[in-house]
């Protein structure tokens, strides 16, 4: 009896444990931009988004007052999305507060963290950050053009039109339907406007209350107040946009568009708030006639324009080709899959591949691919496609029926008999798995540091091989500037040797200053260099140079052989009077044009 | 005639090279226990370990778990890293053959078949040791025809030089491509048994498809808790993140 007691008691708590869990909201919140790099005067999107599994009692967070970023206004929306995971209803309510700001500062900005009040409990928001850039060079973006957008009850601003009084006034919400009588699947777009004769500075949409018998999209969600001048019961007022809706009625009868109700900001002496809700709208659907319905009637409903082709009518055995059905207009896209082709014997006709260009899924262009691949050469009629609609517009069944297509098959080419040769490779069964006693980590011979060393060899090769050849070219186009060249870099090298060896007055300057000269004259000149220097001298005599140079540079050579032969003969303190020598003969040299001559 | 001939020759050696991948192996071990071994190769796979046949592996043991939406995941993996892995190819042939909306996968024609073999033989190490190979030969056309006798006609290297730039900047192109590829594969696999996808990132949007575990789809963006995927067949639709496993996590 008392195990008994126990055992209801703890049942019991376990039940009301339960219960609290389940009650107890588990609760996220998130924030960001929806793009971290504007240019300036460009607008940023800041959403911060509220998640639970359930419905939960908040406050609008005030708005972030950041530097550089100027308040425009704030939309409201929720979603509540559920889902069925492991046998478990698992229920999501998101609610987002987007507040639109226009970027007035360059640089870095930070939105800063803050804090959000959710139930009971405090949530932190975290800081996001966003770069600010120099204003895009494209033209500044047009205000969003009405003549382009839907809109049946547009009205043209009076010649008399005054402007509102602020003062005194009214603000509501309007909801207009595209039509107050569409057919079952038939979709029908609902406008919510804001209608406001008074200075309302935003909008904030905190419901959007939704009611059976409809399927929904969104068709338009501007993110500014965009306000036009119109009358409506003979008061003027300014209208703006807020929401266009896209309905698919899945009910037969009287159906309740979704209520949007939200916040209003106005300024009217001070800054004030008010509550507002679109009217209740309701619209009726009518039943699809039977009258005329075709049997394998596909579901579409809409004002539809269709056509179609075959991409090709060169057509071999074994080769693919496709037919193409274009299906454009507005109606109920989503609710109507393709059409197939009648069976046939003589073509293999795949499933059928659908690409949509769509707004909302209601208006704009499906095109369909049927891929055909004939299976015997011949002359043979392509089998029929139908595709049948409920035109809604025009309250009739209409029917598209494929043009009849004669197509000549011809004999196969090589390759088309092998459309199915890799068919044959396929398992039929899974493989065992791969013995393995460790795994490392499989190596990719571009992350390895060896493989852009190799290449790199080969670029530096390569550079060198084009040095080379543009060595041997100007050797070929211009000998005179080659060996100009050739012989400079041979001074070049001796020279700073020489003067390193004349820096520290060392006695290894006279050599190399020596052989230095006498390379560069031999290059520049032709002159053997296994001749003795008194040869040399003559021969560079007989090419013209000066005799005052061809003196001094007798003298530097006769101080050279003195200083390497005669002992005694080497001061240091007349190196630098003997660089400058040097120095001076090759500058006399250098002004000598080509391989000899005076200049 | 001789075109023709060449062309039969070419085929063989195709074929042969295609057949080289395929290797026949015996029946799964009776009595092995996958779930064990499972554990075991994750936590390899968890150490950073980025193998091939480790990949394949554990592609194995989920089928044998009867999860082959994520074995097809694996096995993706394993093809990511080595795109001419045989058995990882073979498996993944296999659990496809098994998938049941293997009729949204478009069939291909012979050609293009042809390509993909040759394309997948060639993994991302073969690619890149071609591609050396071709930066060697351009190098030496190159300095064949810079250094090329001047008293001589030139038509030759510069032909040569030209058709091995060509090949090594359609080598070079494509191994590039292969690499951004492997990192940043955009597939991703349906791993639960049946998922909707819908016309907007909600349930409240139009259903417009219903897709089988084992589907292969690419990733075309992310809202969310929700992807915007696109079929083998060309629809697109947005299904719940967690209804997908991505080939290359994020």
């Amino acid at each position: 009896m008392v195990v008994g007691l126990r055992v209801k008691q703890w049942s019991l708590l376990l039940i009301i444990l339960t219960m609290a869990s389940m009650m107890c909201a588990k609760i996220s919140v998130s924030a960001g931009v929806d793009k971290p790099r504007v240019g300036l005067g460009d607008q940023i999107r800041y959403t911060v988004t509220v998640s639970s599994d359930k419905i939960v009692a908040m406050r609008e967070p005030s708005v972030p007052k950041v530097t550089g970023l100027l308040f425009q206004t704030v939309f409201t929306t929720s979603m509540t999305s559920v889902s069925s995971i492991n046998f478990r209803t698992v229920k999501q309510i998101d609610r987002s507060f987007t507040y639109i700001f226009i970027a007035t500062k360059q640089g870095n900005i930070t939105i800063p963290e803050f804090d959000i009040q959710v139930e009971d409990s405090s949530y932190r928001v975290d800081p996001v950050s966003i770069e600010v850039v120099a204003a895009n060079t494209s033209p500044p973006q047009t205000p969003r053009s009405r003549g382009n957008v839907y809109d049946p009850w547009g009205y043209d601003e009076p010649s008399h039109w005054d402007k509102p009084q602020f003062s005194t006034g009214s603000t509501f919400l309007y909801a207009i339907p595209e039509k107050s009588t569409v057919y079952l699947g038939e979709p029908i777009v609902v406008s919510y406007y804001l209608y406001t004769n008074q200075a309302v500075t935003s909008l904030n949409l905190t419901d959007e209350k939704d009611y059976e018998g409809y399927g929904k999209e969104i068709y338009e969600q501007p993110s500014t107040l965009d306000f036009q001048n119109v009358k409506y019961q003979g008061s003027y007022y300014k209208r703006s946009l807020i929401k266009r809706i896209a309905l698919s009625p899945n009910n037969v009868g009287k159906i309740k568009a979704p209520t949007l109700s939200g916040l209003v900001k106005m300024y009217d002496f001070t800054t004030r708030t008010m509550d507002i809700a679109s009217q209740d709208l309701n619209f009726d659907v009518l039943p699809l006639p039977r009258n005329g319905r075709p049997e394998d009637f596909s579901g579409a409903i809409g004002s539809f324009t269709v056509s179609g082709y075959l991409d090709t009518k060169d057509i071999s055995l074994g080769d693919a080709f496709n037919y193409v059905l274009q299906i454009s207009g507005k109606g109920n896209y989503n609710q109507f899959t393709a059409p197939l082709f009648a069976a046939s014997t003589n073509f293999q006709i795949s499933e059928p591949v659908i690409t949509d260009n769509l707004n909302a899924g209601t208006e704009g262009k499906r095109t369909i691919y049927y891929t055909i691949i004939p299976q015997e050469k011949g002359s043979f009629e392509l089998p029929e496609l139908e595709f049948n609609w409920f035109d809604a517009s025009a309250g009739v069944y209409r029917s598209f029926r494929s043009k009849r297509e004669h197509l000549v098959i011809r004999p196969a080419n090589v390759f088309s008999y092998f459309t199915n040769f890799f068919a044959r490779d396929r398992q039929t069964q899974i493989q065992d798995l791969i013995p393995h006693d460790s795994y490392r980590t499989d190596t990719i011979f571009m992350r390895q540091a060896w493989y852009w060393i190799v290449v790199l060899i080969i670029t530096l090769a390569l550079l060198y091989s084009a040095y080379l050849a543009w060595g041997n070219r100007l050797q070929f186009r211009d000998p005179i500037k080659y060996n100009n060249l050739q012989a400079e870099r041979i001074l070049k090298k001796y020279l700073r040797d020489a003067g390193t060896a004349a820096q520290k007055q060392s006695g290894e300057f006279y050599p190399l200053a020596e052989r230095g000269l006498m390379r560069y004259l031999s290059q520049k000149y032709h002159i053997p260099m296994h001749l003795p220097i008194k040869d040399k001298l003559e021969l560079l005599l007989s090419k013209s140079v000066g005799d005052e140079l061809l003196g001094s540079l007798t003298a530097f050579l006769d101080q050279c052989q003195r200083v390497r032969y005669m002992p005694g003969a080497f001061e240091p303190s007349s190196i630098e009077h003997d660089m400058q020598n040097l120095i001076a003969i090759i500058k006399g040299f250098d002004s000598l044009s080509g391989s000899g001559g005076k200049p | 005639m001789k075109k023709l001939m060449m062309l039969i020759v070419l085929f063989m050696a195709c074929n042969w090279l295609m057949s080289q991948s395929i290797v026949s192996k015996s029946a799964p071990v009776p009595g092995m226990d996958y779930r064990n071994e499972i554990q075991k190769l994750l936590q390899i796979e968890k150490q950073g370990t980025q193998n091939a046949d480790l990949y394949n592996n554990i592609g194995i043991c989920y089928y044998h778990l009867n999860q082959t939406g994520v074995a097809t995941v694996y096995f993706l993996r394993a093809l990511n890293l080595k795109s001419d892995h045989p058995d990882a190819k073979n498996n993944l042939d296999f659990v496809m053959d098994l998938s049941k909306d293997k009729a949204l996968y478009p069939q291909r024609a012979f050609l293009v078949q042809f390509f993909f073999r040759w394309y997948d033989f060639l993994n991302i190490n073969r690619f890149a040791l071609l591609a050396l190979f071709l930066l060697l030969l351009f190098a030496l056309s190159v300095h064949w025809t810079i250094h090329y006798d001047r008293e001589k006609e030139l038509g030759l290297p510069v032909l040569f030089t030209l058709i091995s730039a060509i090949l090594l900047f359609t080598c070079t192109v494509m191994l590039f491509t292969k690499y951004n590829r492997m990192r940043h594969n955009s597939k991703a696999v349906i791993i639960s048994s049946e998922s909707d996808g819908y016309s907007g990132a909600g349930t409240q949007y139009n259903k417009l498809f219903s897709a089988s575990e084992g589907l292969i789809v690419h990733i075309q963006k992310e809202s969310g808790e929700w992807s915007l995927i696109l079929l083998p067949n060309g629809v697109s639709g947005w299904i719940r993140k967690t209804e997908l496993l991505r080939v290359v996590p994020k």
